[in-house]
């Protein structure tokens, strides 16, 4: 179950940055002045990604060598025999936990769709253009 | 969805088929469980993974920014 949790570590850690950067944003009334900007669609949902992926890679990391200094914590021999996790093993779960770790599976899907919410605001305040 | 994936290797009691590794998240359970089991795996076992993220990475990137072209222009 050890890779199950680390899994969830990361999972859970990065959910929140997500959500931040889209159902967050809507909510603080960021989003709209952010769209403003003359910059590429693409380059913001990149920026937004990339900032996401670091927070999600720095606790992949955090998650993998914490396990290296708790090993010293472990009373049981029976249990610290059975528990053989070195630098070897952290670095091979590394190299396994970074590509899902900037990976969008967990999806910031907990707020709605910002963006539906965001068109219906707009044609709220826009004042009968079309009449 | 996804935090469930990994729970496919418990209920199958231990037995791995080759289709996990096409999986995400079940995909990295499982490698992670080979290592703890002092297992090793191929480079090509960590690429499928490895290619499968890097796709829906794009796909992701490319649906959020469609869907912020359309907001924007409406």
């Amino acid at each position: 179950m050890i890779p199950y949790f680390v899994m969830m570590a990361v999972l859970y850690g990065a959910l929140t940055a997500a959500l931040d950067t889209t159902a967050g944003e809507r909510e603080r009334g960021s989003l709209e002045p952010l769209l403003m900007n003359p910059a590429e669609r693409w380059a913001l949902v990149v920026g937004k990604w990339g900032a996401v992926a670091c927070v999600s890679m720095l606790i992949a990391v955090l998650s993998c060598f914490s396990f290296l200094p708790g090993q010293w914590v472990l009373r049981s021999d029976t249990l610290a025999a059975m528990f053989q996790y070195g630098p070897r093993e952290a670095l091979l779960f590394l190299a396994v936990l970074l590509p899902f770790a900037r990976c969008p599976v967990g999806g910031a899907d907990g707020g709605g769709d910002p963006l539906q919410d965001l068109q219906v605001k707009r044609r709220r305040a826009r004042p009968s253009s079309s009449s | 969805m996804t935090s469930l994936l990994p729970l496919v290797n418990v209920f199958n009691l231990g037995s791995q088929s080759p289709w996990h590794l096409w999986v995400p998240a079940l995909a990295q359970n499982t490698l992670m469980t080979w290592v703890l089991k002092g297992e090793d795996f191929t480079l090509a076992q960590v690429l499928i993974p490895l290619g499968v993220c890097i796709a829906l990475t794009l796909v992701g990137v490319w649906f959020v920014a469609r869907m912020l072209r359309q907001a924007a222009s409406k």
